[in-house]
């Protein structure tokens, strides 16, 4: 049987010290700064600091009158003046992307606490006219942020808001047998800043993180 | 069928999917046992032979296939062993934990991989009889690579840079996303598990296992490993993995920062209890060990510790 090799020399011993040190360091940076940038940063555009896409020229406002949850009339232009405004379309039965973005929208606002960025304007608007109800509506967003704001209208009108941002067209799925459907919607958030301008586009994916950086800037009127 | 779990981003549902990659592995392993059971202890003297003479513990040569046995804990032993660390294997690499923890829920991932480590590892390592060791491992190079895995000097920082770079957001979300990552990253547990456990767990004879206060000593150093990761999970303001932060929710209500410090305390105090539990049995049995050896020399010197009224 062979003899047990000599015992770590100094040297060796100080390189595998060194080696768990830069293992410890690497693996340090990592976990404080969670995981790489969000998915929708832009590449190549010098926009590395901004997560979501920016829109030149900006999206106007769309000139639509939404229902809130409380059966009052939202005329958009109107109600969102002078007010940082994210639009999300979307539908309360969704299983996945809505319920992640807005509790992801929730939380950011949560992480940002106070001051600029603290107070956005949120409006979930309701896709599937038959089933987003103004009172599901409400409670729906009561579980998730009572702040944020839930709006309905008749289909044309959605569809125009939609158009105006040239989101992808609302698509009602085929029924399952059990009554059940999907609703195919834009999902993405469409951010006005204060100056009435549809800035910036947030595609899904945006963490938690990139929105507490970007929103104060946003409510600060940057955008770029 | 999926051959190895990853996240989807798809919408959570109870349906089972069972995948292949897991399954062939659990076989594998079951296989291997069979095949020992039946057949492999009773085929190679020599294997056995040789054993018991490069044995640390000075086990003498034995009858065949019974060098492992004498070296340390029972035939029933190793078979529970055998029977739980295959079940844990089962249940960490198949549906629905592997599916969870590749791409739902953090507390799901940080289980399967304290079952891993903590759990399977050392039972697996524990049910390999010596004689089965030796035929894989052999007493040539393969031999002297386990003796060096084996140390404490090269066993702590492998387990620790291997569990910290697999609990790293920039290693875990990434290598989640595809089939073939996600079996990289559990491939990393498996190798972490057997790095930590090699020097005071080894199943080969031919190496010189820590015993005693040396081997509790050693446990207590690697029980700090998983604060690190774990400090970070609970006090980060936000998720620190994208793949949990906006995967379709579960359950309604456990949002991603409670997921993430759920995962945190099942890192943290999971793995301690596991690791400690370890620790205390092998202090007590250390302890009843110094017992026995002390007390003839107690009654060498009937004077001592006698100075009582």
């Amino acid at each position: 049987m062979p003899a047990d090799p000599a015992p770590w020399s100094r040297r060796r011993f100080l390189t595998a010290g060194a080696t768990v040190a830069a293992g410890l360091s690497v693996a340090g940076c990592s976990l404080s700064r969670g995981s790489t940038p969000d998915e929708s940063r832009v590449e190549g555009t010098g926009e590395t600091d901004w997560s979501g896409t920016l829109v030149e020229p900006p999206f106007p406002k769309p000139a639509v009158t939404f229902t809130d949850t409380d059966g009052e009339p939202f005329p958009f232009e109107e109600r969102t003046e002078g007010r940082l405004t994210l639009l999300f379309f979307g539908y309360t039965n969704c299983p996945d992307v809505c319920p992640v973005y807005l509790n992801t929208l929730a939380r950011a606002k949560e992480g940002i606490g106070g001051g600029p960025g603290s107070k956005p304007l949120v409006l979930f608007v309701g896709v599937d006219t038959a089933r987003d109800t103004p009172e599901v509506m409400k409670t729906y967003l009561a579980n998730i942020d009572p702040a944020f704001v839930g709006l309905t209208a008749t289909n044309e009108v959605i569809a125009e808001a939609i158009k105006t941002v040239k989101g992808a067209p609302v698509v009602l799925g085929e029924p399952e047998p059990d009554g059940s459907y999907e609703v195919g919607h834009p999902a993405q958030v469409t951010v006005y800043t204060a100056d009435g301008g549809g800035r910036r586009i947030y595609p899904y994916g945006v963490r938690q993180q990139d929105w507490v950086k970007d929103l104060p800037r946003l409510d600060r009127g940057e955008y770029k | 069928m999926n051959w190895w779990c990853s996240s989807t981003r798809q919408t959570w549902t109870w349906t089972p999917q069972p995948y292949l990659g897991s399954m062939l592995i659990v076989a594998a392993v079951a296989a291997v046992a069979a095949w020992w059971a039946l057949r492999g202890r009773h085929t190679d003297e020599l294997v056995a032979a040789r054993a018991g003479v490069g044995s640390a513990d000075g086990a003498v040569a034995a009858p065949a296939g019974s060098i492992a046995t004498s070296v340390e804990g029972t035939s029933r032993g190793r078979t529970a062993a055998l029977l739980f660390g295959v079940l844990g294997l089962w249940a960490v690499l198949d549906w629905p934990l592997a599916s969870l923890g590749a791409g739902y829920l953090a507390t799901a991932q940080m289980t399967r991989q304290i079952t891993m480590v903590m759990v399977v590892a050392p039972l697996l390592l524990f049910a390999t009889p010596a004689p089965l060791a030796v035929r894989a491992i052999g007493w040539g190079r393969r031999l002297a690579v386990l003796r060096k895995m084996s140390r404490p000097i090269f066993a702590v920082p492998v387990a620790a840079i291997t569990l910290l770079a697999v609990n790293a957001p920039a290693v875990v979300d990434p290598l989640v996303a595809t089939p073939f990552g996600a079996f990289v990253m559990d491939a990393a547990w498996v190798f972490a598990g057997f790095a930590l456990w090699l020097p005071v767990q080894c199943p080969h004879p031919g190496v010189r296992r820590l015993t005693g206060g040396a081997a509790i000593t050693y446990l207590i150093g690697q029980s700090i490993v998983p604060v690190l990761p774990g400090f970070f999970m609970t006090w980060s303001d936000f998720p620190i993995y994208s793949t949990y932060e906006l995967a379709p929710r579960v359950f309604q209500g456990f949002d991603a920062v409670t997921d993430q410090q759920t995962a945190a305390a099942v890192l943290q105090v999971g793995g301690m209890v596991l690791l400690w539990a370890q620790i205390a049995y092998r202090f007590l049995r250390w302890s009843y060990q110094q017992m026995e050896e002390g007390s003839p020399r107690r009654k060498v010197l009937p004077g001592a510790g006698t100075a009582t009224p």
